[in-house]
């Protein structure tokens, strides 16, 4: 298979997706009606809510959901083979993810702005609001847990990403105090930025960085039953522990200062001037795949799956959660780009269209970790034994969760060398541009988890966690020790299943909510209630193959996270059923009234 | 039901148009990406430091004991456009009941 | 208590020194007009060699202080704002304090315009809760002034950095900001006034009290009040104070029991108040009117200890 083919059939699909199922929602489900006056309209205050020009609010949705995680879930996917990653990529993107987060936006262009929280609390009840903190409160306890191991991982396989990568945030301050301050226009200090960061990645990959082993673990038990006694294997592995527990609290350390300070200080600055690696990746991986046109060599489908590694049926489906359908997107469109829409129409245009940017970047992962990372393994030995090379790499669950990033970015690395990019600096880009990304929604997330935790406080009257100092340290602290707590660091990756299902938790919400909504408008209701109960199913299934792995292997962390999180499921399933039931009984009953929201007080 | 024909820059009259239309949609897309969130950044923060000013001039009107209370009237005049757009983003329709009605 | 006709006293006094002396009376009833048996006017007016007075009306200072807040709208805000904005500035007019606030306003502009011109003033005010709290407070108020200051400037630099960002989009920033000029300004004033108020070579603040509880016992409290924001304080002068028994003479009984009871008021006086100089003025049988009146009064001012 040559992975052309596989980039350009998968584009294929989502052009058709845009072009007919988008436009057969937009018109006949959820009706999108030019004349609808918006809420950047209605409640136009010049911050929050602005009419915006569609093309720079499809602008700002799409950096507001793009991030590593449709990166990495495509790169452990591949275990299963390419095929079924590929094909959940992109029937999931088109029949449910776009779906999904073009109903979000239009659902809250509905009702005044509002967020999926607010709009829970609204449509479905009180319960539901705190359903919904929960579930958000758990999705970013694990996103921040998993991308600051992922981070510290890449750091360590790729020390010379390290000086570029915290580079960047001192050219980042100067270039918010030249924009600010000066006045010297935007482009030219964003120029001389891109330049800086080049000439950063460069110098990186002359003096890679590497921490000193300033912890001085010593070998697990684990660690030396797997070095068969010897000993040196087992101290080398304790050291890389060591590194990996200093990364993670240096980058929680900076997330805590990071979350604190004001916006448009740091992180405004550090997100634009990373922001533009996305335009150039993008750009890198298609020349790349083009130049090159490499075979996908690795199996359609893997008839050699590991012994730690379920089936790909139903864990496929948690494993890529953003790239196919991602209950995160909802909360941008809900709160933030609903309040911008200039006319309802652009809300497919924005919400379709962002999840089908986010699309292409999975399935451009699955070619990188497939084709780009095979031909990078099998260079010096020759395509056969690269494929077995390949296979041994994903020869195991713990090590394909461990290693999708390094896949990826090493892939990368052969593809930029097809446009004429030295591979070993191409490899640090990739890492450059992965940690941007993950450091981004780490800030972001931790910034939230503030918010959530503060949110719940007031629910549950903790007042302590309502200060914002204690509850950023709460938020910090909690997800470090969830990092940290999992073989110090090393099993952090085994999170990324719970934190699929999380995410498609919350993207069933939304669905749900979409539906509830249909259902009062006594229009069609499959678009949504399928992909939400396709979701429900694949994710309850899920949740119960891994818990029992968890009991098994006497993983007492995860098998506690994954019980809460099963529990907020099963919450889920119920409060759904009954608000179903109940908004059918209403809408046939009674004269169905225009807004949900107009049944309130 | 109208149709969301352009919705996309698909629909065109002539190669020349089209690309224009393109390249500006692409200019668009890039201000979204990365202009705009800096700007609204930045209005916020400005808007966040005219609140506490503003709250700390009117704080009389919150029940705050205001110590320049009275020399804050001479205040007022450079203040109205200000008073008027600050209650409005304070959600308030209407100005607080001791503020100046200005609406 | 014999304020406004200390104070007489006291500008009579330092005139006669030779130092150009104005005072500045802040009683509405004209009394210190009635004193000096002269008409007095807003503006200082020479009533004895080397000696001009004034008399300021608090209502009719804060009428002045509003109807300049009221032109300034006038000029600043859009026309149809005019009427709600003059109903809003009415209210604060009738707010509590502010007849203090527009006085004080008027001394600080005295302390600034009339220094160069007078070697002495002396105000005659009196100590109600407000206006102490005025005396004391210019630090309070500058810190206040310097916080909202700071904030505006922030905000001043913010909407330059939103600018940089936003080019036309953002509000448009005038380099000068007449708000913060005005703020400035009266931070500034503040600020000078307090720096008169608490130097030593400067100002001294002298208490009237009559041998009486009450008014020992408020004297008191505002002498504490002003020494704690380091306010320097001149002294007192006991007013009233009965004059001594004529020798061989058979006395009232009521006055000789009147006469016991100052005696325990007045050592009240030397134990609490005793740490600053006190003098006493002895009764008077009438009420004196008139500069020559005025400068007897002045000769029976005896040091305390020097009393009997």
């Amino acid at each position: 298979m040559s992975a052309i083919v596989l980039l350009v059939v998968g584009l294929l699909a989502f052009l058709t997706g845009v072009m007919i199922y988008s436009r057969f929602i937009a018109n006949k489900i959820y009706q999108l009606d030019p004349d609808f006056i918006t809420p950047a309209h209605e409640f136009q205050d010049g911050v929050d809510y602005v009419p915006t020009n569609k093309h720079v609010l499809f602008g700002h949705h799409f950096t507001s959901v793009a991030g590593a995680a449709p990166i990495v879930g495509p790169g452990i996917a591949v275990i299963w083979g390419w095929l079924p990653a590929f094909l959940w990529v992109v029937f999931g993107t088109v029949f449910a993810g776009a779906v999904h987060d073009f109903g979000a936006l239009w659902i809250s262009n509905r009702h005044k702005g509002r967020s999926i929280g607010t709009l829970a609390e609204s449509i479905i009840g009180r319960r539901a609001r705190v359903l919904f903190l929960l579930i958000i409160f758990f999705l970013l306890l694990m996103v921040n847990a998993v991308f600051a191991v992922i981070i510290a991982n890449l750091f360590m396989a790729n020390p010379g990403a390290v000086v570029p990568v915290w580079g960047s945030l001192v050219v980042a301050l100067l270039v918010g105090f030249l924009i600010y301050r000066t006045g010297a226009g935007i482009l030219l200090p964003s120029i001389g930025a891109l330049i800086t960061l080049y000439v950063m990645i460069w110098f990186g990959e002359q003096v890679p960085f590497t921490l000193p082993d300033l912890i001085g673990f010593g070998p697990t038990e684990a660690q030396l039953a797997a070095a068969n006694g010897d000993a040196s294997v087992a101290a080398e592995a304790a050291r890389l522990d060591g590194q990996r527990v200093g990364w993670i609290m240096i980058l929680f350390a900076y997330t805590f200062v990071a979350s604190i300070l004001p916006v448009w200080l740091l992180l405004q600055p550090r997100d634009y001037v990373n922001g533009h690696q996305l335009f150039v990746a993008i750009g890198i991986i298609g020349a790349g795949v083009i130049m090159l046109n490499p075979e996908v060599v690795a199996p359609a489908v893997n008839q050699n799956i590991p012994a730690d590694a379920s089936g790909w049926f139903p864990l496929l489906f948690i494993t890529i959660a953003c790239g196919a359908i991602s209950g995160f997107h909802g909360l941008v469109g809900s709160g933030t780009s609903s309040k911008q829409l200039a006319k309802e129409p652009d809300a497919r245009y924005v919400g379709y269209g962002g999840a089908i940017g986010e699309g292409s970047l999975a399935v451009m992962s699955i070619i990188a970790c497939t084709a780009g990372f095979a031909v990078y393994l099998s260079r010096d030995v020759g395509a056969a034994q690269g494929l077995a090379l390949w296979q041994q790499h994903y020869g195991s669950w713990e090590g394909a969760t461990a290693g999708a990033v390094t896949a990826f970015v090493n892939g990368v690395g052969v593809l930029a060398s097809g446009v004429g990019i030295p591979e070993s600096v191409a490899v640090i880009f990739a890492s450059v541009v992965v940690i941007s990304f993950a450091a981004t929604t780490l800030d972001t997330a931790i910034r939230l988890q503030r918010y959530i935790i503060a949110e719940l406080g007031v629910e549950y009257n903790v007042k302590i966690v309502q200060n914002r100092w204690a509850a950023t340290g709460v938020a910090v602290v909690s997800c470090a020790l969830l990092a940290l707590g999992l073989d110090r660091g090393a099993g952090g990756m085994r999170i990324w299943p719970l934190f699929g299902t999380t995410n498609q938790l919350l993207a069933g919400l939304t669905l749900l909510l979409v539906s509830l909504y249909l259902i009062r408008k006594k229009r069609p209701v499959w678009v949504t209630m399928i992909p939400m109960t396709f979701l429900l199913f694949v994710t309850t299934w899920a949740m119960l193959i891994n818990l029992s792995r968890f009991f098994s292997n006497n993983q007492i962390m995860l098998l506690m996270l994954g019980a809460a999180i099963f529990v907020l499921e099963i919450w889920l399933l119920f409060e759904g059923i009954a608000a179903i039931r109940r908004v059918r009984a209403e809408t046939i009953e009674g004269p169905a009234p225009q807004s949900v929201t107009d049944r309130l007080p | 039901m109208p149709t969301q024909d352009d919705n996309l820059g698909m629909s065109t009259h002539s190669t020349l148009g089209s690309i224009r239309r393109w390249l500006r949609a692409a200019r668009d897309i890039y201000e979204g990406m990365y202009i705009a969130p800096y700007r609204s950044a930045i209005h916020r923060e400005y808007l966040r430091q005219h609140d506490v000013f503003m709250l700390m001039g009117f704080s009389d009107l919150l029940g705050v004991p205001n110590p320049i209370q009275f020399y804050m009237l001479e205040l007022y005049p450079s203040l109205i456009e200000e008073f008027h757009e600050w209650h409005v983003r304070m959600g308030l329709e209407h100005p607080p009941e001791g503020g100046f009605r200005c609406c | 208590m014999g304020k406004t006709t200390m104070a007489a006293v006291a500008a009579l006094d330092a005139a006669e020194r030779g130092h150009k002396t104005l005072l500045v009376s802040t009683d509405p009833a004209h009394s210190t007009g009635d004193v000096l048996a002269a008409k007095l006017g807003d503006q200082p007016q020479l009533v004895e060699d080397n000696c001009w007075a004034m008399e300021i009306d608090p209502e009719h200072e804060a009428d002045r202080y509003i109807d300049g807040v009221k032109e300034r709208v006038a000029s600043a805000a859009p026309p149809r704002l005019l009427s709600e904005v003059y109903r809003q500035v009415d209210i604060a007019r009738v707010a509590p304090g502010a007849v203090e606030a527009a006085l004080f306003d008027r001394f600080t502009r005295i302390l600034e315009n009339e220094a160069e011109e007078y070697d002495r003033i002396v105000f005659d005010t009196a100590p109600t809760g407000q206006t102490l709290r005025l005396l004391s407070l210019p630090e309070l108020m500058t810190a206040w002034m310097s916080g909202l200051i700071k904030r505006r400037k922030k905000v001043k630099s913010m909407a330059k950095m939103w600018q940089n960002v936003a080019g036309s989009e953002a509000i448009e920033v005038n380099e000068t900001d007449p708000l913060l000029s005005a703020l400035e300004d009266r931070r500034g004033r503040f600020h000078r006034a307090r720096l008169i108020l608490t130097d030593p070579r400067k100002t001294a603040f002298i208490f009237v009290v009559i041998p009486e509880r009450l008014p020992i016992w408020e004297t008191e409290k505002a002498m504490t009040a002003l020494s704690k924001h380091e306010v320097p304080l001149g002294g007192v002068i006991v007013n009233q104070v009965l004059p001594s028994p004529t020798n061989g003479s058979v006395e009232d009984p009521f006055l000789t029991k009147r006469r016991a009871r100052e005696a325990i008021h007045l050592a009240r006086i030397s134990k609490h108040l005793g740490h600053w100089p006190i003098h006493c003025v002895t009764l008077q049988d009438s009420d004196p009117v008139g500069v020559e009146e005025l400068r007897k009064i002045n000769v029976q001012l005896t040091p305390m200890e020097a009393f009997r």
